[in-house]
């Protein structure tokens, strides 16, 4: 411990001495040979700790670490995602790491359900009751990956797991909402052809007022007004009419197809619709198409798993973390018996707020960072389904909206036309209502989620089997999840968060500018591993 | 402190004597003061029954508390006092109010708890010695954000309040009448020590008794008493003023 405080005072001396010469405006390149000309390579690595100068462009699938010496131990705290790629990793190197995990089960937040498996929740755990069919599997937590989320992907690849596009945005699928058109569903495809509709019926006025008579040539007018055209689906008059965009009343097959009547502006204003349903897809991270995992999200986890060859104990909840000069030391508890492990390196997979009520000698600056991180919440009811109703009704994936409490209903992508299928009941994101659902008894949810479903599709009890709840901020171990810092306070603690502290590094999405979704969580094991390996070639 | 911290010695004798299983190593626990190598406390830790382990997840290393999931320290507490409260938990006459939202969360963990695990889970926490928490300097935004959160659910910012240590010492001298002059508390009145709880905690319960979202069962006597006590307190000022009191009662930085 003395040692420990000996030597941040002399690595914060010469990070002053650096912060001053940095004043100066020299080059990186420059910066750094003065760096190591003054103190070494350790003081190198120290500078660009501070400045946060490490190479972020190094991508996870190029990510080459100095080769380990076959001695080096590593100790990695929680088998999340992100823990267990920061395990591949480091064998992948030659390093030999044990994981300490303090559930039942590896993977964390990503978690499938399947017949039989413990929902470990707190003061209710219970088991999951669905029938015993590789189809029949629920995504409790992440459940879908877009195209860009590069990292996700390449350990998909490099992990051999199949993939298959997930439908996310369905415009078949229903808009449901209390308070309009008098809570009936309606296919999303007609608010979304009303919508483009008066929105260019507003826009083809506009120009024919001579709005645009500044900002557009006669022209771009004329071209405006084609687009308005097309985007709406107007008459020839520049009025909305309604459009078989959104289908017909009538089969359209065997006679003119009549489009549906719109609705009045006025009660479209009204509904809410705008919010979910029409712009879901348009944020990035939920662009079509996305991508699963055949046969469910947890393929990744397994994945790791048979790759492989580090210790793994579960049940080995971490009590205790000492930061020591060269290294960690680690108390745990595993079968009534505290057990102590050192290491040279740890890494830390641990949600930050369970992390506050664990015994350690951290900084109090490093402490106050990662105590910043505050506890979310998310719920989702799982149902098995006796059969696929929802095909029947043309919705093959995607999801139905709506503003009762289970707020979604999703439908599976895979294993279409089979008998039975799992869909997800309820997914919460609204603070209050998550808390709502977590009061209720586990039937209690259920049923409500079941009321809910009534409102959208008819007879939807009948063909509820069995259901699972799973309220995050309940969940053993987890106790939350997209856990973040609030946005004011990215500036001030993100970078002392990220670490590192000594030789113990903080990871997990929560160490990320994208809580809430697995590629944030590789991408804080690639940011700490990247600076593990600078330390790691400056010590050598 | 002191006390406790001589409690804690003889702690040591006590489970080596009871052959319990702990280890023992120097470690630093207070994380606001800078480690010195006087400073050090020896801290064995005590092993948790499986049974408990999940109550850890949230209170934290040895019941040391957490103010991140909202689970206060139980360390140095009284063997009566949990007993009175895990039960009230179970029973629902804590915890039930609507807007408590820490307290359901604990209610839903001791539902589950039978009287056997309620006597192991006394048991196993008055065995261990005093611990302090991670303090927080944010600990006003804690108890009144967490308290306005749940009663109006809004996001509102409370100010700093900046404590007044004597109008504290004025206010406490209605609470010495039942939780004692050194806030060491009364058994015969059913009034707990005070001395060790967090101060976030201690603020947010005060906010709940004078809100009535504590207190408010009527076979509860003892806590009904409270919330009436806790009318005295007539702003968030006050109780920020009491509570830094009885805090400094307990770092005995009063004479
Ligand atoms: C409902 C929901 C929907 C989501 N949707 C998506 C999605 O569609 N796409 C996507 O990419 N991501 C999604 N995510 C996010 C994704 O699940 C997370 O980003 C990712 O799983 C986080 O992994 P992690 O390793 O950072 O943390 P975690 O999975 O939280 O891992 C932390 C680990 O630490 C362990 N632990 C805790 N305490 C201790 C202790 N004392 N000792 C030892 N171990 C301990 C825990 O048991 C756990 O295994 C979703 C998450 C949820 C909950």
């Amino acid at each position: 411990m003395q040692h420990i405080s000996l030597f941040m005072k002399i690595t914060s001396g010469v990070l002053v001495y650096f912060k001053n010469i940095s004043m100066k405006k020299l080059t990186r390149r420059q910066f750094l040979l003065k760096a190591a000309t003054a103190g070494g390579s350790l003081a190198v690595y120290n500078a660009s700790l501070a400045l946060d100068i490490f190479d972020s462009h190094v991508k996870t699938e190029n990510l080459q670490l100095k080769p380990g010496d076959g001695k080096t131990q590593i100790v990695i705290l929680g088998g999340g995602i992100a823990g267990l790629a920061t395990a591949y990793e480091l064998e992948k190197a030659g390093y030999t790491c044990t994981i300490l995990e303090a559930s039942h089960r590896i993977g964390g937040r990503n978690m499938t359900l399947r017949h039989g498996d413990l929902i470990d929740e707190l003061g209710r755990p219970n088991i999951c009751q669905f029938e015993d069919q590789p189809n029949l599997y629920f995504n409790a937590g992440p459940a879908r990956i877009p195209g860009h989320h590069q990292r996700t992907l390449h350990y998909c690849r490099a992990l051999n797991i199949p993939l298959q596009v997930k439908a996310n945005h369905n415009r078949l699928a229903y808009y449901q909402e209390q308070s309009s058109f008098n809570g009936k569903p309606k296919r999303q495809v007609e608010y979304i052809a009303d919508a483009r509709g008066f929105l260019a019926e507003l826009v083809f006025k506009a120009i024919n007022k001579n709005v645009f008579e500044e900002e557009l040539s006669q022209e771009d007018q004329e071209k405006l007004l084609h687009f308005a055209s097309y985007y709406g689906d107007l008459a020839k008059d520049g009025r909305y009419k309604g459009s078989q965009r959104a289908g017909a009343v009538s089969d359209r097959m065997l006679s003119h197809g009549n489009a549906n009547t719109p609705e009045k502006l006025d009660a479209f204003l009204k509904s809410n619709f705008w919010q979910d349903a029409l712009n879901h897809s348009e944020f990035y991270d939920w662009i079509e198409p996305l991508l699963e995992p055949k046969g469910g999200m947890d393929q990744i986890v397994k994945g790791f798993a048979k790759s492989l060859k580090s210790r793994v104990i579960t049940k080995a909840q971490v009590q205790d973390i000492e930061v020591l000069e060269h290294g960690v030391n680690i108390t745990y508890q595993h079968k009534e018996a505290l057990h102590q492990l050192k290491a040279d390196y740890c890494f830390n997979n641990i949600p930050a707020p369970l992390l506050v009520g664990i015994n350690n000698n951290f900084s109090t600056d490093y402490m106050n960072a990662i105590a910043a991180i505050k506890r979310k919440d998310l719920f989702k009811i799982g149902f098995q389904m006796r059969e696929r109703f929802w095909e029947k009704e043309g919705i093959y994936g995607g999801i139905s909206y709506t503003s009762q409490k289970n707020a979604q209903i999703w439908y599976p992508s895979h294993d279409i036309n089979a008998k039975k299928g799992i869909i997800l009941g309820a997914y919460v994101w609204n603070p209050d209502d998550c808390e709502y659902f977590a009061n209720l008894g586990l039937k209690e949810r259920l049923s409500l989620a079941t009321e809910c479903g009534e409102n959208i599709h008819k007879n939807y009890a009948q063909y509820i089997e069995s259901g699972v709840s799973i309220p995050w901020s309940r969940m053993n171990h987890m106790m939350g999840c997209g856990n973040a810092f609030d946005e004011e306070d990215y500036p001030r603690y993100f970078h002392k968060a990220q670490g590192p502290e000594g030789h113990h590094f903080m990871i997990g999405d929560q160490i990320s500018y994208h809580p809430g979704w697995q590629e944030g969580a590789f991408a804080s094991a690639e940011a700490a591993l990247l600076k593990f390996n600078a330390l790691i070639k400056a010590k050598s | 402190m002191k006390t406790l911290r001589t409690g804690f010695h003889l702690m040591l004798v006590c489970l080596s004597l009871l052959g319990t299983t702990h280890i023992t190593f120097a470690k630093e626990t207070q994380h606001d003061k800078p480690t010195n190598a006087t400073g050090k406390v020896a801290s064995p830790l005590v092993v948790i029954p499986e049974a408990l382990q999940y109550c850890t997840v949230c209170h934290g290393t040895q019941f040391k508390g957490d103010f991140a999931t909202g689970a206060p320290n139980l360390t140095g507490l009284p063997d009566w006092y949990l007993t009175k409260q895990l039960t009230a938990f179970k029973n629902k006459s804590r915890g039930a109010h609507a807007n408590d939202l820490s307290g359901h969360e604990m209610r839903a963990a001791a539902e589950s708890l039978d009287d056997a695990t309620i006597l192991l889970a006394v048991d196993t926490i008055t065995r261990i010695p005093y611990i302090d928490s991670m303090p927080t300097t944010h600990w006003q935004r804690l108890a009144f954000k967490a308290a306005q959160d749940d009663v109006k659910h809004t996001n509102k910012e409370s100010q700093t309040l900046t404590p007044s240590i004597n109008n504290g010492k004025k206010l406490y001298a209605t609470c010495a009448a039942c939780h004692g002059n050194q806030a060491e508390g009364n058994p015969a009145l059913k009034a707990p020590p005070l001395t060790g709880l967090n101060r976030w905690y201690m603020a947010k319960q005060l906010l709940h008794f004078k809100q009535g979202i504590r207190g408010n069962q009527s076979n509860d006597p003892a806590s009904m008493q409270m919330k009436a006590a806790a009318s005295i307190l007539k702003s968030n000022q006050d109780i920020v003023d009491v509570v830094t009191y009885i805090n400094a009662l307990n770092q005995q930085e009063l004479p």
